[in-house]
């Protein structure tokens, strides 16, 4: 790799550093949208292209304040093989802030789009 | 060490540096994080038929540095404070009321009042050394007014409970006194530097007057010195806690 390349990969990172901050606990909240899941679980679908995560452990410290902020709940669940695994699911506030979510993203996305594209 | 042992001790030393990275957290989160980055761990072991060193590697890889994730957590630096119930971020890095609270960068200091910022308890246990030092430099004057702003601070603040600033003053008045009167000589018959006072002989309880005439008033005021310092330590290391604290509740109560 030329030095080129480096700097290029490290101002990507960062970019998507400051991108996911405001998206990535909503795409948690969508991953439970369908029923609840366990941090595994997550951390994998989340990871699986490299976008939305790319080191797994920071999921944790987040799912720590969804939970504090009431937006998700936990309970205890045996697995099949090895110890209890923690689930999460959304609750009704978690419900609410994923809609409020994909209400303002649209538009906000949209208009991110128009503006790339009106600047070439 | 056979290779199970070499495992185990390579996820403990993850952990513990983990453990050292999120010490900034209130204990309940960082134990949160701990647990949910363990469990992570040890699933994915689970999920290996016959885990390797070099797999025990990759899952750590893949978890990342672990100052990587306390920066993430907010720890230590990252505690930010945000006008409480608005909802709303800084305009600046925080871009939602969840990630705000701890990724945000410490700036709003207006936000929190002036007597529970995180300068304060060193403001007032320093007050105390000042006095001290006024004390030893022979400034009486300024010692008192020192000391006594040490105290006013030590009331007036809500970093310290009740109970803690009872015990604080009982402290800072008695042990002064204490060895204000023992250096002084204000304390009939004991004063260090007065020699007219009278059958000293039986007075102090190590022998009186000889190679160490004082003994003592000397040992008397040199355990209220470390006594107050530990003192002194132990509300700076309350106070400094409860301000980092307060302005973190403040980020989280605000989103």
């Amino acid at each position: 790799m030329v030095p080129g390349d480096a700097r290029q990969a490290a101002l990507d990172s960062r970019l998507l550093t400051n991108l996911r901050r405001g998206a990535l606990e909503y795409c948690v909240l969508a991953l439970l949208r369908n029923g609840e899941s366990y941090g595994l679980d997550i951390a994998h679908a989340l990871s699986a292209d490299g976008v939305l995560i790319t080191s797994e452990g920071t999921l944790y410290p987040l799912l720590s304040r969804l939970r504090k902020s009431g937006l998700v709940a936990t309970s205890w669940r045996e697995s099949a093989a090895g110890p209890p695994r923690r689930y999460y699911k959304l609750t009704a506030d978690g419900i609410a802030a994923l809609a409020a979510f994909e209400r303002t993203w649209e538009p906000f996305r949209n208009a991110v789009d128009r503006a790339l594209k009106g600047a070439r | 060490m056979n290779t199970a042992d070499r495992r185990i001790a390579e996820v403990e030393r993850y952990i513990h540096e983990l453990a050292i990275a999120l010490s900034g957290l209130p204990a309940d989160e960082r134990e949160d994080v701990i647990a949910g980055i363990r469990e992570h761990i040890d699933g994915s072991l689970l999920a290996i038929a016959d885990p390797t060193s070099a797999d025990v590697q990759r899952v750590l890889d893949e978890l990342g540095d672990p100052l990587a994730i306390a920066a993430d957590a907010g720890a230590p630096a990252a505690a930010a404070s945000r006008p409480p119930g608005t909802g709303t971020t800084p305009p600046s890095r925080a871009a939602t009321p969840l990630s705000g609270a701890a990724s945000a960068p410490r700036q709003d200091s207006a936000n929190v009042p002036l007597l529970e910022r995180d300068w304060v308890p060193m403001a007032v246990i320093g007050s105390f050394v000042l006095a001290g030092f006024f004390v030893w430099l022979g400034g009486p004057v300024l010692a008192f007014a020192a000391w006594l702003v040490g105290l006013v601070g030590l009331l007036a603040s809500p970093l310290w409970h009740a109970v803690e600033k009872l015990f604080g003053v009982v402290v800072f008045v008695a042990g002064p006194a204490i060895v204000g009167g023992l250096v002084l000589g204000y304390v009939p018959g004991r004063g260090l530097f007065r020699d007219n006072a009278g059958p000293r002989v039986t007075d102090s309880w190590f022998g009186g007057y000889g190679a160490w005439p004082h003994l003592f008033e000397l040992a008397t005021a040199g355990i209220v010195v470390v006594l107050l310092a530990a003192v002194g330590a132990w509300l700076l290391a309350r106070g400094s806690a409860r301000a980092r604290g307060s302005s973190r509740v403040r980020g989280s109560v605000g989103g």
